[in-house]
Order: structure tokens, then C-alpha cells, then sequence
């Protein structure tokens, strides 16, 4: 068995430590990060406000902090990463289909937040709190996409069981799961994650309008995006690595010997499990976000 | 239900609405007569630059003048704080004190290095309460889509007319020991819904001799 498996355990004890540890300083952890966020906000107002009057080096600044933001902003708690975590290390991407993911997630976020200022907040006349708060409550649909996510791999891992068993094969070539399908779950994937918008690109955008540099506000959204998508990638990366690390410990110390290297039956029931986590993580990420994002009386 | 909760709870980190995304700069004052008797608390709630550049804007907009909009906005305003208890928690001598309508508001800008901030200052009469009593204060949004602070302990002060010594002090959140205080207060009482805004909250504290 496995759990018998030295490198299993040495794969699994870092991961299972630094869980702890963050647990741990949590709230130290977060304290530190909104005093920080803060002052970042504070400076990216101020670089906002002085760039029009010294274009390249203010603006040059304004980019970096804004790279910085995207960066520091996606490496905070956020759903989407959990999503993104739990997806990959239950499912079957490789490294480049999850940094594709990320990067198409972050691009999608940016791209959410500057349609929503420019259309519904300029062209529509929404007031800026509405268009913000409408900002808030796209996050539901987002969370109901989570729902829909696990879904749709609990039940592609469930008839792909039921297949297997009729095969009566004992050491089958596991029907790969159809493109299509893969497709359409990776877009749900993207699709949650981004829909979106990223709070600080909507205040830095109404910002920038309001004081006259919106193509500003546009350029420091997209690359907000690409400091997210670098953040994102690397924790995408990670969990690839972690879960096939993972699953060659299994593998290794598996009494079967599964000559072709494919994995034993036990792959379907981790597609599952973590079908099951995405529909509890988005239900109740719905049952919380609907209570907190009832009107909040100072918006 | 109660595990449902349970549940919520421990997925509360992820939740991206969860960490703040303006920020209010508090200053409260303590006023105490000479029968040594706390008798009211003022407030200055400054918002940050984000928050008042977008609500003036859509004041503007929304108002033909500025005077206007602003006694408008904070009659709105100060109706919705009032249903969320002003977002203070008054406990003097352990008893904690609900506060009643502010005697006095107002909504105004203030130019700080260059922009237009909003300020939103309110006074709370009290019964009068002996000041000789541990006061304790706490404004915080329960949610924590605001983070409301003192910067530091200057920005809390005392209008005193008794013979009595006070003291403010500003105590920062320890939230890991509260935390586990939250969880199983959670556990017992699921009509509890503060957030992480308590967790976070900065405690004032004032003491006189």
C-alpha cells in the first residue's frame, strides 16, 4: 500500500507542515497583508492622480506597482485558487493546460472589470457603487459555476466507473475522458475563476476616469492581470507537480504492477472526491456570499 | 444547519469578498463632565481616497449641488449605519450600551495631500455613566468589505472636566485566541453573524483614576 510508502510520506509531510504553519499565523497573516493592501492602495491612488503630469516615470512606477498588486493581490485567500487547487489535483491536466487556465482566468478578470466600467458604468450611466456592487454579485454566478463544475466531474467519473466494471477488464486502458468534456470543464474552470472582476482593477479604473487617465486605468488593469496570472501559474504549477509526485509515490509501492504505468482503479475515486469538495466548496460559498453581500450600508 | 456552519466557517479564508477593500481612518472623542460622567462619544469616520473620489462622483451626478448632496447622502447613510448599530460597540463596566440616534452629523469633504476625502462625523449623547469604569470601544464592519482603524492612540482623546486621570489605550485584534472564542460561540449560538470584521477589530480602551 501506499500509505506504507516512504516518498509518499515525504511528498505529503512539507505540504501537510506548511498547511499548519499557515493555519497557524493565519490571522497574523492576514492583519499583515490588509495593513499592507492598504498603503498599496494608497500608492496606487497617488501614482494615479500624478500621472498625467509626468507621464513615462510616474506612469512607469504606476505599472510596476500595478504588476506588484496583481502579484501580491492573487497570492491572498480567494476562491478561485481553491478551485483551481482542488481541480488540478484531482483531474488529469499537465503543466501546460493548468498555466493555460491561469493565464486565460486572469485575462478573463481583466477584461470582466474594464467591460463593466466601460460599458455599464460609462455608457449605461450606472452609478459607480452600483456598477461596483454588480461586480460583487456577479461573484454568485461564479460560485454557481463551481456547483455546475463538480457536477460535471462527479458524474463523468461515475460513468466512466460504470463503464469499467462492464469491461470486466482487470487491467484496463481507462477511456480517456472525452475533449469535448475536458473542454467544456476547463472553460466552467476559467469561467468561475474570472468572471469575477478583481475589486482593485474596478477602483483603480473608476479612478483613472475620474481623474482623466483612464487609457492609464486600462493598462494598469492588464497588467495587474499579468502579475495575477504569474501568481496563479505558480500555484497551478505546484499542485501539478505535488499531485503527480503524489501519485507516483502511490504508484510505486502499489503491490499490482501495472506494467503500461497506468494508474489503478483508485484514479476515479480521487476524480470524485474532489468532484464532492467543489460542489460543497461552491455551495457554501454561495450560502455565505449570499448573506454577506446583502446590501452593505455604506455602498 | 449547525454543520453547515461549521463548514462555512472553515471555508470563510477563501471567501474573496472577505478581506477589506476600502479602508475608514477612525477618531473618537470621550467626553466627561465634571461629575465625572461619560456623557458622549464623538466619531470621525474618514474614508479613503478610492471611496470618496467614486461616491462624490455619483453625488455629482446624482445632485444638482454639492451642499445638497451631501446632507442628502448622509441622512441615507446614517439610516442604514443606525440598523447595523453605527458599527460600535460601547461596553462600559462590562455592560454593554446601545447607542441612540447621533445628536449631531454631518457629511463633509476634507482636502488631505490634495484630494477631496469624505468625512463623516457623528456625536452620540450618552445616559452618563461613571467614568471611573473600564470603557471599552470597538467600531468595526462585521463583514470586513471596510477595515475601520485607528491609526494610533493620538487619534483617540478625552474632553475631560472631572478631577479624573484617564488613560486611552488602543489594543490590536489577537485574533487567533478569539478565533477559537468565535468558532465555539459559533458552534453554540448560529444566530452569531459576525464575520471577520470582529476577529480584526481594534479595541479602545479607556481607563481613569
Amino acid at each position: 500500500m501506499f500509505l506504507t510508502s516512504r516518498r509518499f510520506w515525504i511528498t505529503l509531510l512539507p505540504l501537510v507542515t506548511v498547511g499548519v504553519i499557515l493555519s497557524w499565523y493565519w490571522s497574523d497573516i492576514m492583519l499583515s497583508i490588509v495593513t499592507y493592501q492598504q498603503s498599496l492602495h494608497e500608492r496606487l491612488a497617488d501614482h494615479i492622480k500624478q500621472v498625467n503630469a509626468q507621464p513615462w516615470t510616474v506612469g512607469g512606477s504606476l505599472m510596476l506597482l500595478s504588476l506588484f498588486y496583481g502579484i501580491f493581490h492573487a497570492a491572498g485567500p480567494g476562491h478561485g485558487k481553491a478551485v483551481l487547487v482542488t481541480y488540478l489535483a484531482t483531474q488529469k491536466e499537465n503543466i501546460r493546460q493548468a498555466v493555460g487556465i491561469a493565464i486565460a482566468a486572469a485575462l478573463l478578470q481583466a477584461v470582466v472589470a474594464i467591460g463593466l466600467i466601460s460599458f455599464v458604468a460609462l455608457l449605461l450611466e450606472w452609478s459607480f457603487r452600483d456598477t461596483q456592487q454588480l461586480g460583487v454579485q456577479v461573484q454568485l454566478a461564479s460560485y454557481g459555476l463551481v456547483i455546475l463544475l463538480g457536477l460535471s466531474i462527479g458524474f463523468g467519473a461515475l460513468k466512466q466507473f460504470w463503464q469499467n466494471r462492464g469491461a470486466h477488464d482487470h487491467c484496463h486502458h481507462a477511456p480517456a475522458l472525452s475533449n469535448r468534456l475536458g473542454m467544456r470543464q476547463a472553460i466552467t474552470l476559467v469561467t468561475s475563476m474570472g468572471i469575477r472582476p478583481c475589486s482593485g482593477a474596478l477602483l483603480v479604473l473608476i479612478y483613472a476616469h475620474l481623474v482623466g487617465v483612464y487609457a492609464f486605468g486600462i493598462a494598469s488593469t492588464f497588467i495587474m492581470a499579468v502579475g495575477t496570472a504569474l501568481t496563479v501559474s505558480l500555484i497551478a504549477v505546484v499542485s501539478v507537480v505535488m499531485r503527480d509526485r503524489l501519485k507516483a509515490s502511490m504508484r510505486e509501492d502499489d503491490h499490482h504492477h501495472h506494467d503500461h504505468g497506468h494508474l489503478p482503479d483508485h484514479s476515479h475515486w480521487i476524480r470524485f472526491a474532489g468532484a464532492i469538495v467543489l460542489v460543497v466548496l461552491g455551495t457554501s460559498l454561495l450560502v455565505s456570499g449570499w448573506t454577506v453581500n446583502q446590501s452593505h450600508p455604506l455602498f | 444547519m449547525k454543520r453547515l456552519s461549521i463548514v462555512i466557517l472553515l471555508l470563510w479564508p477563501l471567501s474573496a469578498s472577505l478581506h477589506p477593500h476600502s479602508w475608514i481612518n477612525l477618531t473618537t472623542d470621550f467626553v466627561i463632565d465634571d461629575n465625572e460622567q461619560l456623557i458622549q462619544v464623538r466619531q470621525r469616520w474618514i474614508f479613503d481616497e478610492f471611496y470618496s473620489a467614486m461616491m462624490l462622483a455619483d453625488l455629482d451626478r446624482e445632485f444638482p449641488d454639492r451642499t445638497l448632496a451631501l446632507s442628502e447622502h448622509s441622512r441615507g447613510m446614517l439610516k442604514s449605519l443606525g440598523e447595523h448599530g453605527y458599527f460600535s460597540h460601547l461596553v462600559i463596566g462590562g455592560e454593554r450600551i446601545a447607542l441612540q440616534k447621533p445628536v449631531k452629523h454631518r457629511l463633509q469633504t476634507v482636502s488631505l495631500d490634495g484630494a477631496d476625502m469624505l468625512m463623516l462625523e457623528m456625536h452620540f449623547d450618552l445616559d452618563g455613566y461613571a467614568a471611573d469604569q473600564t470603557i471599552s470601544w470597538k467600531v468595526y464592519d462585521p463583514t470586513y468589505y471596510v477595515s475601520m482603524r485607528h491609526d494610533d492612540v493620538s487619534l483617540v482623546r478625552l474632553i475631560n472636566d472631572s478631577a479624573l486621570e484617564c488613560m486611552p489605550s488602543l489594543i490590536e485584534p489577537n485574533p487567533t485566541e478569539e478565533q477559537r472564542a468565535y468558532a465555539s460561540s459559533l458552534d453554540q449560538n448560529q444566530t452569531e453573524t459576525d464575520g471577520l470584521g470582529k476577529l480584526f477589530a481594534q479595541e479602545v480602551q479607556v481607563q481613569c483614576f
